[in-house]
């Protein structure tokens, strides 16, 4: 099954509440400012958030394994565009092609969401959570 | 009008279609059942590797055709040897969706050297982009 258009999206949602629950504090200090922020992760799932706020490294195996097909790097700028409104490019490298999403999404929402129900759905990563993913998806653009 | 009607077909001849017209005849030959054995009339050396007549995920990612459920419209462009083809068209959620292709001429062959699918947001490119044009490469 190939990476969708969704998948991709809630994928990224998924990386940022990661990085969220490895430090919360340093996540929201890169992902506030009003630059570009980046996020990669490698086939490995080492993944680093990073902007002029700081670096945060984490991994992201526990997500990119949710995905189907093999993942070779996944590349995220993040733009900043109104306090917490932030645009982002997403592009996953796979093994014989490249696939790009487009979107925003509002950080306050994302954190609150992931203070509760949502960040505990998340990090039973394990099993999938229908309800948490139509969440997810409704706050990244789709 | 009839003038203009067939001055605005006159851009999808063949002539100007050399890429498309590789595309369309992999889009219409190409399934789950043969296209790794049909790959190589299709994709460079350099973007199959070695491996993949046993990688699982070279089925799916080869038919990356699947993605597109309607065409709207083509671009493309060809430098010297290497060449790119924009299709602009739709999901199965009629969402909009661009496939960006980059075709190298190898042995007399427009074989495809690199696959972008890229899920556009609002409108499409009314030209041809390579692959490593599109933003965040």
């Amino acid at each position: 099954m190939n990476l969708k258009r969704t998948e991709a999206k809630i994928t990224i949602a998924k990386l940022i509440e990661l990085a969220y629950s490895e430090d919360k504090g340093m996540t929201v200090k890169i992902m506030a400012q009003k630059d570009n922020v980046k996020l990669t992760v490698d086939q490995n799932g080492n993944a680093a958030l990073s902007g002029s706020a700081g670096m945060l490294t984490f991994n992201g195996a526990p997500v990119l394994d949710k995905i189907g097909a093999k993942i070779k790097r996944v590349s995220v700028n993040f733009n900043n565009k109104d306090g917490m409104k932030i645009g982002y490019t997403a592009t996953f490298d796979l093994e014989y092609i490249k696939l790009s999403v487009f979107g925003d999404f509002d950080l306050e929402e994302l954190i609150t969401s992931c203070s509760g129900l949502l960040c505990q759905a998340a990090r039973g990563l394990k099993r999938r959570n229908h309800a948490y993913e139509m969440e997810l998806q409704q706050i990244m653009g789709h | 009008m009839l003038v203009l009607l067939i001055s605005s077909c006159a851009t999808m001849d063949n002539s100007s279609s050399t890429l498309y017209h590789e595309y369309s005849q992999y889009s219409e030959s190409a399934n789950k059942n043969n296209i790794i054995e049909m790959a190589s009339d299709f994709f460079s050396p350099s973007l199959l590797g070695k491996s993949y007549r046993t990688n699982p995920d070279a089925i799916n990612q080869l038919l990356f055709k699947n993605y597109m459920a309607t065409t709207e419209s083509h671009y493309e462009k060809i430098n010297g040897q290497v060449g790119c083809l924009t299709i602009n068209g739709n999901d199965e959620e009629n969402f909009p969706l661009a496939l960006s292709l980059e075709y190298e001429l190898i042995s007399d062959r427009w074989l495809i050297n690199k696959i972008h699918v890229v899920f556009i947001e609002n409108e499409f490119v009314d030209k041809a982009t390579c692959p490593n044009e599109y933003l965040n490469e």
